[in-house]
């Protein structure tokens, strides 16, 4: 894959001018790129390794006018797929040559918001964080707050499932999602779940929900709200070794606290942001900080944060501090949540690993971690929720330097396979796209995919909804036969 | 077919029904792999197969097709593994919920649900009704809980979804979908599931009054005021009362709220509760400290369940809790038009409604009249987007009015799922949505 001239070029005149014709009288002129300036920008999604122009996008305005423009490219054997802000770190929303964007920030639009049932009806374009700040009066919040949240769309945290800090205690998007508006892979359009959170027979919503775009596109969205809790407290505790930093998470949560939120930042993650505009006054003389915060009513947190603190100090930390005020808890959260773009100022690029492990095994996985970057000779820091065990090991790189990236390259697979021998999973919440795919085969047999693949066929059955992610396609042509070597 | 587990008398299998049917043949297999063989072997013969845990749901959906095997997983119960430090548990499908929560209290955890079940219901059959009980208001349902499956298919693959992490988005979220698809896709025999601390303290109180608005409004301003009760019900004083229900007041309705969790948190949410409810309370609220496993609430949790009578009826309405009031008033309408008497719970805060039509002592046989009422009440709902589920009910009704009421594109993609993952329908055939 390539962004040269020539596959721009190629990919601009791929669309046949009637197709063009004709999807420019569904969502409007204006509403259909084909400059290969502009496609661009969307040839790729935060994984910038990744690259290829689409063919065209189109910012469809409604559900009608998505699925007008999905039938269109059906008949014309055009593949297509949605994308939200590209914020993406698995190349979901990466187009496959000739493919038509189905871009959805002009369905950006809150139609409703009910406190009295905690619920909230939006287009999938709406911002993250613009849906919390428009239920602040009310008290309420869409609770999945992903590190991305001030770029990254509701349809787009649908899609991955996304997760985030806060997930810890309140859990993924899954967790959030009462009902679906979307047009299938084929063309149709389905409503699909209950805003009343038990839709009778099988739950499509949970099948939709992290599908990456391979069943449909989320039109509309039914979401749940979450009471803002009435106290929050925020200890920034710092270790001089990261084993302790490790055994502390594991045993705040064995011992039945659940925090709102549990992170972990590395002494190079430290670095990073410390260095950066977002620096958060985390101590730089130590080997990891965790960030806990615990929420909940006034009455009893002070006690739950006293036993937080006698967990840590049984763990010899350096430091502990607690924010004192809204401002400095602000300060140690846009320190954790920017400590991505905090990365950009020591390289161009950064892959940002995501796996998770069983809790306690954090501390092995970590040393583990800093082992491979030195086999590889890279720098890597780890900024993560440790408290669901889903580490972040970002590995920084130049890609005009050839052999460096293909060190990177291979030291994340190795990440991943020493994940997996610990009995955790490829993708915690970044998902698989294309960048994991070749993971796949390493958890599940063909005949779990096989699964896979026959549910994707009943909502996509062309397979022209977001070809080429999130599931490997079989290795011998022919269709496979279940049980054929079943034991 | 010798394997371990509890064993299962011959006669005790032999007066296993399912709406009436009588079991072809049984199978108790006592590992996966003799599983998935006895799957693929069935499907080549187009034979049918009912998998069933502790047969404590057998009569959940409609009325099977046919029944050649049944299917026990009583062979498979273990618990595989238990690693409280990660909040993890892996058992096979055939092992209890009592079961699960005995190994797990050892280590001041459980797994956060509390259905219905007796000590022979089965994680894997509980999993298949997508199952839980009053507190699903804090803790969800049983699918919520799970982090992986694995599921023998109706051809016979052995496959998995999930995994043993907290967060996991590799592949589809199978684990959350498989959740309350009643065996209809496959068979599970071994789950990963994700633990909870048990909670240090809990506390519940009552609120009796005759008038209905205010409990509701009261149930609603305590999720209002944002407070987090564990379990919130309504529903008539003698429903709720265990020693002497008839001595409550026909008339007499109550809200029961539990709060769990530190002490010090469940305190102040009590006071907040008295506070808020005081001019409405008419008397005073009775709080009550409670302990694990209390009988109040295991109470509430049977509502519906505790006469096995094969003629009760028990309707689970999914509907905003707001339409409550009114759809009490359409019940009390038919009751009083039919001569059918009737009880009720609601769930607060959940949107669920339970309305329990016992059987009549001197029960008819005709089920009609209820029939069509169930239809208009279904259309009247589907308007608000609302659902009315038939959770129990006779084979004579279940054939009048079919129980899950999905239709549409949703009810089409389901059976096209089934084509794509049971092509000869040999699993529970004619049980779930859309009677297939
Ligand atoms: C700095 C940074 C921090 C991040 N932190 C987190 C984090 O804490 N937690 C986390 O989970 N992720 C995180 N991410 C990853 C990413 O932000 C999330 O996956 C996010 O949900 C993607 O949203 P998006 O709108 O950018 O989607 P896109 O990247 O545009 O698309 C993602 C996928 O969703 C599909 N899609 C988009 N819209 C729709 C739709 N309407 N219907 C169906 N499919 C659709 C696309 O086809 C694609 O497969 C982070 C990324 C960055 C760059």
């Amino acid at each position: 894959m390539s962004t040269d001239k020539e596959t721009r070029k190629k990919s601009a005149s791929e669309l046949p001018p009637a197709v063009l014709g004709e999807l420019r009288k569904i969502v409007g002129a204006e509403n259909v790129l084909t400059d290969p300036v502009d496609l661009l920008v969307y040839s790729c999604d935060a994984i910038t390794y990744h690259q290829q122009s689409p063919a065209a996008v189109v910012f469809p305005a409604d559900t009608s006018q998505t699925a007008a423009a999905v039938r269109l490219l059906l008949e014309n054997d055009i593949p297509f797929l949605p994308r939200g802000s590209g914020t993406g770190l698995s190349g979901g929303a990466l187009p496959l040559p000739g493919s038509v964007v189905l871009q959805t920030s002009h369905m950006n639009r809150i139609l409703s918001a009910d406190p009295e049932n905690r619920m909230a009806e939006v287009q999938p374009g709406v911002i993250n964080s613009f849906l919390t700040k428009a239920l602040e009066p009310m008290k309420l919040h869409f609770a999945p707050d992903p590190s991305s949240q001030v770029a990254a769309v509701l349809g787009g945290n649908i899609a991955e499932n996304a997760g985030g800090p806060h997930c810890l205690k309140y859990g993924v998007t899954g967790n959030h999602v009462l009902g679906l508006e979307v047009v299938l892979g084929d063309g149709t359009v389905a409503g699909l779940g209950s805003p009343w959170g038990d839709a009778a027979g099988l739950d499509l919503v949970g099948l939709f929900v992290g599908s990456e775009g391979t069943l449909g596109i989320c039109t509309q969205a039914t979401l749940k709200l979450t009471p803002l809790p009435q106290a929050v407290q925020t200890l920034l505790i710092g270790f001089p070794r990261l084993e302790e930093a490790g055994r502390t998470v594991s045993q705040i949560i064995a011992g039945g606290i659940i925090p709102a939120a549990l992170e972990m930042i590395d002494h190079n993650g430290i670095e990073a942001v410390e260095q950066s505009v977002y620096a958060a006054g985390y101590p730089r003389d130590v080997a990891a900080v965790l960030l806990v915060e615990i929420d909940g009513f006034q009455a009893g947190l002070e006690e739950q944060a006293q036993r937080i603190r006698a967990i840590a100090e049984a763990n010899h930390p350096s430091v502990i501090r607690m924010a004192r005020n809204e401002e400095e808890r602000a300060r140690l959260w846009a320190g954790r949540k920017r400590s991505y773009g905090a990365q950009g100022q020591l390289a161009p690029d950064c892959l940002v690993q995501d796996v998770t492990v069983p809790r306690s095994l954090l501390p092995e996985m970590l040393e583990e971690v800093y082992r491979i970057a030195e086999e590889y000779d890279l720098h890597i820091s780890n900024c993560f929720h440790a408290g669901d065990g889903n580490l972040h090991p970002h590995l920084l790189f130049d890609r005009r330097d050839k052999a460096l990236t293909n060190r990177v390259l291979e030291a994340a697979g190795q990440i991943v396979k020493a994940c997996l021998a610990r009995g955790g999973t490829i993708s915690g919440e970044h998902g698989i796209g294309v960048d994991k795919l070749p993971y796949m085969r390493l958890v599940f047999s063909e005949e779990d995919l096989e699964v896979m693949r026959r549910l994707r066929s009943v909502f996509n059955p062309r397979n022209l909804c977001n070809p080429g992610k999130l599931i490997p396609e079989p290795e011998k042509c022919e269709s496979r036969q279940f049980g054929a070597d079943a034991a | 077919m010798s394997a371990p587990g509890t064993p299962q008398t011959q006669e005790a299998l032999s007066a296993v029904r399912i709406d009436g049917r009588t079991i072809g043949s049984w199978r108790q297999p006592a590992g996966e792999a003799e599983l998935a063989a006895l799957l693929a072997e069935a499907n080549g013969r187009g034979q049918s197969v009912i998998p069933m845990g502790g047969r404590s749901h057998l009569d959940w959906g409609n009325p099977p097709r046919s029944s050649d095997i049944g299917l026990s997983l009583a062979g498979m119960d273990q618990v595989v593994s238990c690693r409280p430090d990660d909040m993890l548990l892996t058992v096979q499908a055939g092992c209890t919920l009592h079961r699960i929560q005995e190994e797990l209290a050892a280590h001041r955890q459980f797994l956060p649900v509390d259905p219905e079940a007796g000590p022979e219901s089965t994680i894997g059959g509980l999993v298949a009704v997508n199952a839980y009980g009053p507190m699903r208001l804090q803790h969800g349902r049983l699918r919520d809980h799970i982090l992986g499956i694995r599921v023998v298919t109706a051809e016979g693959a052995r496959t998995k979804c999930g995994g043993q992490v907290v967060k996991n988005v590799s592949g589809y979220d199978l684990s959350k979908f498989y959740a309350g698809s009643l065996g209809w896709l496959g068979v599970f025999t071994e789950f990963h599931l994700k633990t909870a601390p048990l909670a240090e303290y809990a506390c519940s109180g009552r609120i009796r009054q005759s008038d209905f608005s205010a409990l509701q409004r009261i149930g609603q301003q305590i999720l209002d005021r944002g407070l987090a009760p564990r379990s919130q019900v309504i529903a008539p004083g003698r429903v709720l009362e265990a020693t002497d229900p008839a001595g409550v007041p026909e008339e007499a309705l109550e809200l029961a709220v539990q709060f769990a969790g530190h002490p010090e948190s469940v305190a102040w949410q009590c006071r907040q509760v008295s506070e808020l409810a005081g001019p409405l309370a008419g008397e005073a609220i009775r709080w009550v400290e409670e302990s694990a496993g209390d009988p109040f609430w295991q109470r509430i949790s049977r509502f519906g369940f505790d006469s096995r009578s094969p003629d009760d009826v028990l309707l689970k309405v999914i509907a905003p809790f707001s339409l409550t009031a009114d759809l009490l008033r359409e019940c009390r309408a038919f009751s009083e038009r039919s001569g059918r008497p009737f009880t009720w719970l609601c769930y607060a805060g959940c949107n669920l409604l339970w309305v329990l039509f016992p059987r009549r002592a001197a029960e008819d046989g005709s089920w009609a009249e209820l029939a069509s009422w169930l239809e208009t009440l279904r259309r009247r709902l589907r308007t608000r987007r609302a659902e009315l589920i038939l959770a129990r009910a006779p084979r004579e009704l279940k054939e009048l009015f079919e129980v899950w009421g999905v239709e549409g594109r949703p009810l089409e993609l389901m059976l096209q799922i089934k084509k794509q993952l049971d092509p000869k329908s040999i699993l529970n055939p004619g049980r779930y949505v859309g009677r297939q």
